[in-house]
């Protein structure tokens, strides 16, 4: 074991940190590791230590660093700036290769980062959590959390705080007429408190002050100028005066990405979230047992199965980088690095390309006494000046791509605390290293070359001073491994793009434009927990009542098909166990307006009411599933949160919704009559080609009602809002995808171009002797052909192998649809034909007399 | 004597010395197995080489590359120079002059 292995890297090491003393130092260390013994991989790790601790000292004066002594920086920038000049073509494909293979990354880079490696807006931000109610399984009832179950939070040891907030925009209007919206929170004074930061101007006032608000510095000069308002001045909140008293840090957020608060004391019984701080040394889990016992023997009136809820402390800094996201960002980040590392190779083939062009101009130099570390330096900056342009280009994109995710996976929208996606100087400095090694490794290959080159040869001979590319091991092998690996990142990307398709198509069979949802709130609900259900009784019916006058068609729900659907636990009649079902909970016009088409028996009637005998209707999924062979008319079954032991009758079997979300979605729904039930939960459903103007007479017949309405959204908006996540992970890997194959197309048409240089003596030899153009363009393809059909083949190979694994990011789709695989095999295919063209129709047009004159 | 005498380091000290014990011949791994057994100090290969080829820039060595009879494989033989030697007292007589007085607290009494 003269030098441990891999014996090229550690004779590198040694030839130039060593220098003439190399021969000496290795056979010093062949000594020094025959007699240690042991065992091989200690050996290894022995001899390694000795040639690495060369590296920590000063170059020798001697052999290879003598060299580098006299270089000249500038003169090197210059030549290579006009060398660049001189061939735009690969200068501007390799700069485009760069810009893809570095913004992949960065942006990647950016998404850990805003979500790992970002301050916390608040002083110990890691101790605060937030009590989240996992819903009772199956119950289809919604429990509230209300400021007494903040109350009992906070005589618990465990927490050192606990607050209560409601986030909802805050509309500011000021004594001049003007208005503001602002994404804000109402919080208690007990939250300010326990969240610790204090307001950079201004106060926060004392509970029982006059009514108060508060704002970010980040939308205080906004509110200054809009409104006109200063410190201490009155605005109207919700139509009361309140008075801004404070201006918070810049960076405080809360909960999510609101940034103004008003100060209320909260009514008893009203719907709240909890925030709190933890106790010193108190861990999430401790917590969590602790709330649990405290909820489970709350005396605050509940239902019985609201208190079988589970509740569970999480911390605000959960989100940053725990569970499936983590995994999906290490999945981006392997695409990231993948991608670079596959630019990185193609713009060494093109700068090796370049200098094997170069080879006379650089005899010339070396003939006017350029050493070769001059020549290795002037190629190092040409890699320097290509990665800088590219790594501000990829910067810019980069850029643009974290504001793309911010926006799509930012906290409003998936509910992440404290995550901010953006370009910080953290992923600058990221992206300044990416570009410095890429640079390095880009002109390492190259470099080399240039170093071993006979600079007198070439001067001699014109030639055999730079060893020819075909001799380059990492040459051929090279495109067909990032070929192969192109191949399969474009197989993953399109089963990616295949689910979000399918995910968009949802609602094909469905009116999912024309449908639009409006959450609506019973005003009472929610004070000592309940509505009598007489009362809610009486405010459907008025409801639906109010409803008939709407033109267009009109319905109640629980929920809209695929969107805050529930379940409910059903037993079949002569089934042990009850089992959680999809359920919707609907009015006699739900099937009639979502065009569910009914196949045998009835739907549900103004007949079917709390004193009549309880019905449902089931959907031929579920009769496939449950009592198959029965048709589904008259089966029993019983709904024990709902009906309790009296048993349900199946009166009607209605057609599946086509929900094509996923292949595992559940299609079986049991729907159950509003009117027997008249849920809490509820959203008024309307349908109409035209939802702006249906909005206006909606809104008017319902004013008079007891109700709140809560947002209005279309069923396709509401869709899109849930499958937002997947839409966007799925377009960052179809970026990685396409980039990928576009650098992987370079690569090969930089490997081609390289043959066909080779060649050139031969083609015009070949034309001499009478070959026509069109069979030498033949031989290219024949060459082109034999790199990426064994690479397609390789890469859906691997793609088929990995794909189960990678079934995740395939949100359920058939992770080996052959559809995909031979969608991409095409595109591959045909980029790599393009790639193959330029060089193909080089080789045709060559003129024999030129080239052989001058080769 | 030169100022470079004046700024010898602790460890090209030592291999100097390590050199005038091992005597005609030295060579990397007699004069690193001479610090690692007298000394009690380990060394790696790549500081030894750094530190002999300091030394010899400063004039304190001399080298000459030899290919051994017996294995063919090249050695780097260095020797101590006049100004080495010169180098060497002067270091241990500043240590001496350091330590006078110093005796009975030293344990060297």
């Amino acid at each position: 074991m003269p030098l441990p292995r891999p014996r090229r890297l550690a004779r590198l090491i040694v030839r130039l940190f060593q220098g003439d003393d190399a021969p000496a130092f290795a056979a010093d260390l062949e000594d020094l590791t025959a007699r240690r013994g042991g065992s091989r991989l200690g050996r290894w790790f022995h001899a390694w230590r000795h040639v690495l601790s060369g590296l920590g000292r000063p170059l020798p004066r001697r052999g290879a660093a003598r060299r580098l002594r006299h270089l000249h920086p500038r003169l090197a920038f210059r030549l290579a700036l006009r060398s660049l000049s001189r061939d735009p073509v690969t200068a501007l494909t390799a700069i485009a290769v760069l810009t893809l293979g570095l913004a992949a990354p960065t942006v990647f880079f950016s998404i850990l980062w805003g979500s790992a490696f970002t301050t916390l807006p608040v002083p110990e931000g890691e101790e605060i959590v937030r009590l989240e109610v996992v819903q009772p399984s199956g119950s289809g009832r919604v429990v509230r959390v209300t400021p007494e179950d903040a109350a009992a939070l906070a005589a618990l040891p465990e927490f050192e705080g606990v607050g209560s907030y409601v986030a909802d925009d805050l509309r500011i209007s000021a004594p001049n007429g003007a208005a503001l919206r602002l994404a804000g929170a109402e919080v208690d004074a007990a939250t300010l408190d326990l969240l610790g930061v204090q307001p950079d101007a201004g106060r926060i006032p004392d509970v029982g002050e006059e009514p108060a608000w508060l704002v970010t510095a980040a939308v205080w000069p906004r509110v200054r100028e809009l409104l006109d308002l200063e410190l201490g001045e009155s605005g109207n909140l919700e139509g009361v005066p309140h008075t801004l008293t404070g201006v918070m840090p810049d960076n405080f957020r809360f909960p999510l990405d609101h940034d103004a608060w008003r100060l209320v004391q909260h009514q008893p019984g009203a719907e709240v979230s909890i925030v709190a701080r933890l106790a010193d040394g108190v861990t999430t889990g401790q917590a969590s047992a602790a709330a649990a016992r405290a909820w489970a023997r709350r005396d605050v009136v509940r239902e019985v199965e609201a208190r079988d809820a589970t509740v569970r402390i999480l911390g605000f800094t959960a989100d940053r980088g725990e569970g499936a996201e983590a995994l999906l960002m290490a999945a981006l980040m392997v695409v990231g690095v993948a991608l670079l590392a596959i630019a990185i190779a193609n713009v060494s083939n093109l700068l090796l390309l370049r200098s094997a062009d170069r080879r006379g101009a650089l005899a010339i130099q070396g003939a006017l006494g350029a050493g070769r570390g001059q020549l290795a330096l002037q190629t190092f900056i040409e890699a320097l000046l290509l990665t800088g342009v590219g790594g501000i280009l990829g910067l810019a994109l980069a850029s643009v791509g974290a504001d793309y995710v911010q926006s799509t996976l930012g906290p409003r929208n998936l509910g992440y605390h404290w995550i901010e996606i953006g370009i910080y100087p953290g992923v600058v400095g990221f992206a300044l290293l990416l570009v410095l090694g890429t640079a390095l490794l880009a002109s390492l290959v190259p470099m080399t070359r240039l170093w071993r080159a006979d600079i007198h040869g070439l001067i001699k001979q014109g030639d055999g001073g730079i060893e020819p590319p075909g001799r380059l091991r990492l040459g051929p092998s090279l495109v067909a491994v990032q070929l192969a690996l192109s191949c399969g990142a474009l197989v993953a990307s399109g089963l990616m793009v295949e689910g979000t398709l399918t995910a968009r198509a949802f609602g094909r069979t469905l009116p999912a434009e024309e449908v639009l949802m409006l959450p609506v709130t019973l005003e009472g609900e929610g004070l000592d927990g309940e509505l009598l259900p007489a009362r809610r009784d009486a405010a459907l019916a008025e409801m639906e009542r109010a409803l008939a006058q709407v033109p267009g068609r009109t319905a109640l729900g629980t929920g809209a098909p695929g969107f805050r659907e529930l379940a409910t636990q059903v037993r079949l009649d002569d089934a042990e166990e009850t089992e959680a079902h999809p359920s919707n909970t609907v009015s006699p016009t739900f099937f009639d307006l979502m065009d569910v088409e009914l196949l045998t028996g009835r739907g549900f009637g103004a007949t079917d009411t709390r004193a009549s005998e309880p019905v449902a209707v089931v959907n031929r999924a579920w009769v496939e599933r449950n009592a198959p062979g029965s048709g589904g008319l008259g089966v029993i079954l019983r709904a024990p949160n709902l009906f309790g032991d009296t048993p349900v009758r199946v009166v009607g079997l209605v057609e599946d919704v086509q929900l094509v979300e996923t292949s595992e979605a559940r299609l079986d729904r049991v729907y159950f009559a509003a009117g027997q039930l008249a849920p809490r939960e509820v959203m008024i459903l309307a349908r109409s080609v035209d939802l702006a103007g249906l909005q206006g007479p909606l809104r008017d017949v319902l004013a008079g009602l007891p109700i709140t309405l809560g947002e209005p959204m279309t069923l396709a908006e509401g869709h899109r809002f849930m499958t937002r996540a997947q839409q966007t992970f799925g377009m960052l890997v179809l970026l990685g995808g396409v980039s990928g194959l576009l650098v992987a197309a370079v690569g090969l048409y930089g490997v081609l171009s390289f043959r066909i240089r080779r060649r050139r003596r031969e083609f015009g030899i070949r034309l001499a002797l009478g070959a026509d153009g069109a069979s030498l363009a033949r031989s290219v393809f024949a060459v082109s052909l034999r790199q990426v059909v064994p690479a397609i083949l390789i890469g859906c190979a691997f793609a088929w192998l990995v794909s189960p694994v990678a079934a995740l990011l395939t949100f359920g789709n058939d992770p080996r649809a052959p559809g995909v695989y031979i969608a991409v095999a095409g595109v591959f295919g045909g980029v790599s034909l393009i790639a193959t063209w330029i060089p193909a129709r080089r080789a045709a047009r060559t003129d024999p007399m030129r080239t052989l004159r001058t080769e | 004597m030169s100022p470079d005498h004046d700024s010898l380091g602790e460890f090209e000290h030592l291999v100097l010395l390590a050199i005038l014990r091992v005597g005609e011949g030295a060579y990397g791994v007699p004069i690193r197995d001479e610090i690692e057994a007298t000394a009690d100090r380990s060394v790696t290969l790549g500081a030894l080489y750094a530190t002999l080829r300091r030394l010899e820039a400063k004039g304190l060595l001399t080298s000459k590359t030899a290919v051994a009879d017996d294995t063919g494989r090249h050695r780097k033989i260095v020797a101590v120079t006049p100004d080495g030697l010169e180098a060497v007292r002067h270091a241990q007589a500043r240590l001496r002059r350091m330590a006078d007085g110093l005796e009975e607290l030293l344990g060297e009494a």
